[in-house]
C-alpha cells in the first residue's frame, strides 16, 4: 500500500493544504477517521511521516488551519461505510473502472485506497471478475469521489 | 520568516491583553501594512476569542503573551513592520508594555543542555563553552551568602556594613566546630540525595514540552512541524511515540 494513495493521505491533504496550517480540530478530525477505519498506529505514522516530509515542508503557511472544515465534511461521509450497500457499490465501482480502462498504475493505486477502507475485496471482484454480477453504479459516494477521480471515473475538475 | 497573519495575529494578542483593550486604530494600521485582509482578522479574532480563556489562555498565558512579542520584535527587526515612526512607536509601547518578567530559555525548560559543552545545568566546570560562567557563578555563590531571603545583609555574612570583609577571629571550641562541620557533611550528603532522587527530564518528557510549546496557539505550521522532525530525530523518538504523546497531550488538555 502505498502511502500517498490512501484515503488518510487525502485526509491530510484536507486537513493542511488549503493555507499550510493544521488545527487542533483537524488532529481530532484525524483521530476519529483512524477509529473508523481501523488504521493501526504505525500505519497511520507511516502515512503521516511520509505526508509531511513529501508535503508539508514545502508548504508554506498562510491561515490558521482553515482546512478542518473540509475534512470535517469528508470525514462526515465516512458514515457510508456502515451503510449496507457499501459492498455493492464497491463491486460496481471495479466494473465501471475495467470498463472505462485501467491501467496497472491505476488499479494499484485504487486498490490500495479502497483497501484501506476495508472495500478493497468487493473493488477488486467488481474489477477481475469483470463485473458479471457488479450492477451499474448509478452515483458515486462522496467518499469515494477521491478513488472515482483517480480511475477516470470522474473528470478532475468536477 | 513569519507569514504576515501570524504576525497580525501576534500584535492583536497583545493589544487585546493591553490594559486599554485592543486598539482598532493600531491593528488596522498593522493590518494594512502587512496587506492582510478582512478574512485574516476576522481569522485570527475568531482564534483568539476561541482560545482566549479570559486572558489565562489555558494557563499558558505568559508563553502566548511571550511568543507574541517576540513575533512582533522580529516582524520590527527584519522590515516586516515600520521600525520607526507612529506605527512604530506604538508597537514598541505594545512590546514594552508587557515585559517579560523573565526570559524564557526553551532549552532550559525543556531540561536539554544547550551548547556543546555536555555538562548539565548548573555545572561549573572549567571546560564550560562560556568562560566567563565560572566567575559569574561565583559571584552568585557569594551573594547568596552575603544576602539573606529577604533581600538584606545576612547577619552572618563575613561582610561588615562598609564592605569590608571581616576575618572572624573569634576562636570556636574544638567539639564545637567538629559538630559544626558534621552537620555541614550530613547538609551536603541529603543534598546529594535530593539530587540522585530527582531523575534528568527523559526525551520523551522533553519531547512533550516542546511539543505542547508548538501547539500553543492550537495551530501548527510547517515550520513547527520540521522542527519536531529535527528533535524526534535527535532524540530517537520514532513518528508512532509522537503520535501517541500527541494524543495523550490532547486528551489532557481537553
Amino acid at each position: 500500500m502505498k502511502a500517498e494513495n490512501t484515503p488518510f493521505w487525502h485526509a491530510l491533504e484536507l486537513a493542511w493544504c488549503s493555507d499550510g496550517a493544521l488545527s487542533l480540530h483537524s488532529i481530532r478530525l484525524l483521530d476519529a477517521m483512524q477509529n473508523m477505519i481501523g488504521l493501526s498506529n504505525s500505519e497511520r505514522a507511516e502515512i503521516e511521516s511520509h505526508f509531511e516530509e513529501d508535503v508539508v515542508y514545502d508548504l508554506t503557511r498562510a491561515g490558521f488551519g482553515c482546512g478542518d472544515q473540509a475534512l470535517a465534511a469528508w470525514v462526515g461521509t465516512l458514515t457510508f461505510l456502515d451503510d449496507p450497500a457499501s459492498y455493492d457499490v464497491s463491486k460496481a465501482m471495479g466494473k465501471a473502472a475495467m470498463l472505462s480502462g485501467l491501467s496497472r498504475e491505476r488499479w494499484l493505486a485504487s486498490h490500495s485506497w479502497m483497501g484501506q477502507l476495508g472495500l478493497g475485496e468487493p473493488y477488486a471482484e467488481g474489477v477481475w471478475l469483470e463485473g458479471e454480477e457488479a450492477g451499474e453504479i448509478a452515483r458515486v459516494p462522496a467518499l469515494l469521489v477521491p478513488v472515482a477521480k483517480m480511475i477516470g471515473l470522474i473528470d478532475q475538475d468536477e | 520568516m513569519l507569514a504576515p497573519e501570524q504576525i497580525l495575529h501576534a500584535a492583536m494578542i497583545l493589544s487585546v491583553e493591553s490594559e486599554e483593550g485592543i486598539n482598532e486604530g493600531l491593528i488596522s494600521q498593522v493590518q494594512e501594512t502587512l496587506e492582510c485582509d478582512s478574512e485574516d482578522y476576522e481569522a485570527a479574532m475568531s482564534h483568539i476569542e476561541n482560545h482566549r480563556d479570559g486572558g489565562d489562555w489555558g494557563g499558558r498565558r505568559d508563553a502566548v503573551l511571550h511568543r507574541s512579542r517576540e513575533r512582533v520584535r522580529e516582524a520590527i527587526e527584519n522590515d516586516t513592520l515600520p521600525s520607526s515612526g507612529s506605527l512604530s512607536d506604538e508597537l514598541n509601547d505594545l512590546v514594552g508594555e508587557q515585559t517579560d518578567h523573565e526570559e524564557i530559555d526553551p532549552f532550559a525548560e525543556l531540561g536539554v543542555v544547550s551548547g556543546g559543552g555536555g555538562s548539565s545545568f548548573g555545572a561549573n566546570t572549567a571546560d564550560s563553552d562560556d568562560p566567563l560562567s565560572v566567575f559569574m557563578d561565583d559571584d552568585d555563590e557569594e551573594e547568596a551568602d552575603l544576602v539573606d531571603g529577604d533581600g538584606f545583609l545576612a547577619s552572618d555574612s563575613s561582610l561588615n556594613l562598609d564592605g569590608e570583609v571581616v576575618e572572624d577571629d573569634v576562636e570556636q571550641p574544638e567539639a564545637e566546630a567538629q559538630v559544626a562541620e558534621e552537620e555541614i557533611v550530613e547538609e551536603e550528603a541529603a543534598e546529594e540525595a535530593e539530587e540522585d532522587e530527582q531523575p534528568a527530564t527523559t526525551p520523551n518528557a522533553a519531547y512533550e514540552m516542546l511539543m505542547s510549546t508548538c501547539w500553543i496557539d492550537g495551530i501548527l505550521d510547517p515550520a513547527e512541524a520540521k522542527l519536531l522532525a529535527r528533535k524526534r530525530e535527535e532524540l530517537g523518538i520514532t513518528f508512532e511515540q509522537h503520535l501517541e504523546m500527541l494524543q495523550s497531550m490532547l486528551e489532557r488538555s481537553s
